[in-house]
């Protein structure tokens, strides 16, 4: 009985990683030749099935995103480019939450907080050009829902 | 309720760390690494070209050519008398990653130069999100663009550290506004080192030279 569970258990194991690996060559392959966001989903894909093997995880329902505007990605074609790569893999069904973040910056000479709307990081206050960016450069992966 | 099970991790955690390596790699050797980004067509060969010309005799460089088909840039800048020079030829992919690059830096010897360039692939998009090491970007565009393009292209000009408008040569026979575009890229980045060069006729290189000459002292202080 433990015998041929435990021979199950390495049996789907294997059929994984014989996916995984499959899979994430062929995305290399496909890249960013078709856009920008296959290359970020490829990512998100790699990171979430080394996160499902590590924490034995079989199948996978949502995967958070934190997205920052000053990052170019866009949201609807990473949704796109998930959900057409997990087809037939560990991942499939699951689906991309996205947290969009807008850009925000600090003053470095009055030292305000401001939004940079349009992506002009002028300081309103002082009008100074040299600021920070505190907000819109995410690019993470921030939680796991299992189904 | 589903569980949420909190994870925090950077998409390109992978390429950052890889990337940090290569920091470390060249920061312990003092060189100088330069990430030339811009649409294709800028001119980054051509300035690179100019650069090997001008500097070869005191400044020992090395150069990464990336492009996605065909080694041509790699080989142009071989001829332009670049001796440390290695191609990546991404066969389809729209920028260069740390991987690359440290696949490259391997087949170079680093142990000797001062100035490391790497050339990316002609395209403002992607190119941003990858850090490859280098100490900063440095984006170029040229005047038979649009002089809109930082503010198409806001994340390449706000992570760029100097921008060189390149082919002045060419001004007044399109619309391209010096004066527009160097307003548009700083209010995306007021930190902006601006260069006005032309390659053809070499005005404005000399102040380019010299911004690198201060870079490599200033790393070797």
């Amino acid at each position: 009985m433990v015998v041929s569970m435990l021979n199950q258990v390495t049996f789907e194991w294997g059929i994984k990683q014989f996916l995984i690996l499959h899979v994430t060559s062929s995305m290399r392959r496909l890249d960013c030749h078709v856009m920008h966001e296959l290359s970020i989903a490829s990512s998100i894909v790699e990171t979430v099935t080394a996160e499902m093997l590590s924490r034995g995880l079989t199948s996978i329902g949502k995967v958070g995103l934190r997205i920052g505007a000053l990052t170019n990605v866009d949201p609807e074609a990473l949704r796109f480019g998930y959900e057409t790569m997990v087809v037939d893999t560990p991942l499939a069904g699951s689906t991309l939450e996205i947290e969009s973040l807008l850009v925000k910056a600090v003053c470095r000479k009055c030292g305000l907080s401001f939004e940079a709307y349009d992506f002009i990081f002028i300081c309103p206050n002082c009008e100074s050009g040299d600021n920070e960016v505190t907000q819109g450069q995410e690019l993470e992966i921030s939680y796991l829902e299992a189904e | 309720m589903a569980d949420r099970i909190s994870i925090e991790k950077k998409v390109l955690s992978e390429n950052d760390r890889l990337a940090g390596e290569i920091r470390a790699q060249l920061q312990a050797r003092r060189v100088v690494a330069l990430n030339l980004v811009s649409s294709p067509g800028s001119g980054k060969t051509s300035l690179l070209e100019k650069t090997i010309g001008a500097l070869s005799g005191t400044v020992r460089m090395a150069l990464i050519a990336g492009d996605v088909q065909t080694e041509n840039d790699a080989n142009r800048l071989k001829r332009a008398g670049g001796k440390l020079v290695r191609p990546i030829v991404t066969g389809g992919a729209c920028h260069l990653d740390a991987k690359m690059i440290t696949r490259a830096l391997g087949e170079l010897d680093i142990d000797s130069i001062d100035l490391l360039f790497i050339e990316n692939v002609g395209n403002l998009v992607c190119p941003a999100s990858y850090d490859l090491g280098e100490d900063m970007k440095v984006v170029l565009i040229s005047t038979t663009e649009g002089d809109d393009k930082p503010l198409k292209y806001p994340s390449m000009f706000r992570r760029s550290s100097a921008m060189v408008i390149n082919k002045i040569d060419l001004m007044g026979f399109s619309e391209f506004d010096l004066t527009q575009v160097r307003q548009n890229a700083l209010s995306i980045n007021g930190n902006l080192n601006i260069f006005e060069t032309s390659c053809r006729t070499g005005a404005g290189l000399d102040s380019w030279y010299d911004w690198l000459r201060g870079l490599i002292a200033a790393k070797r202080a």
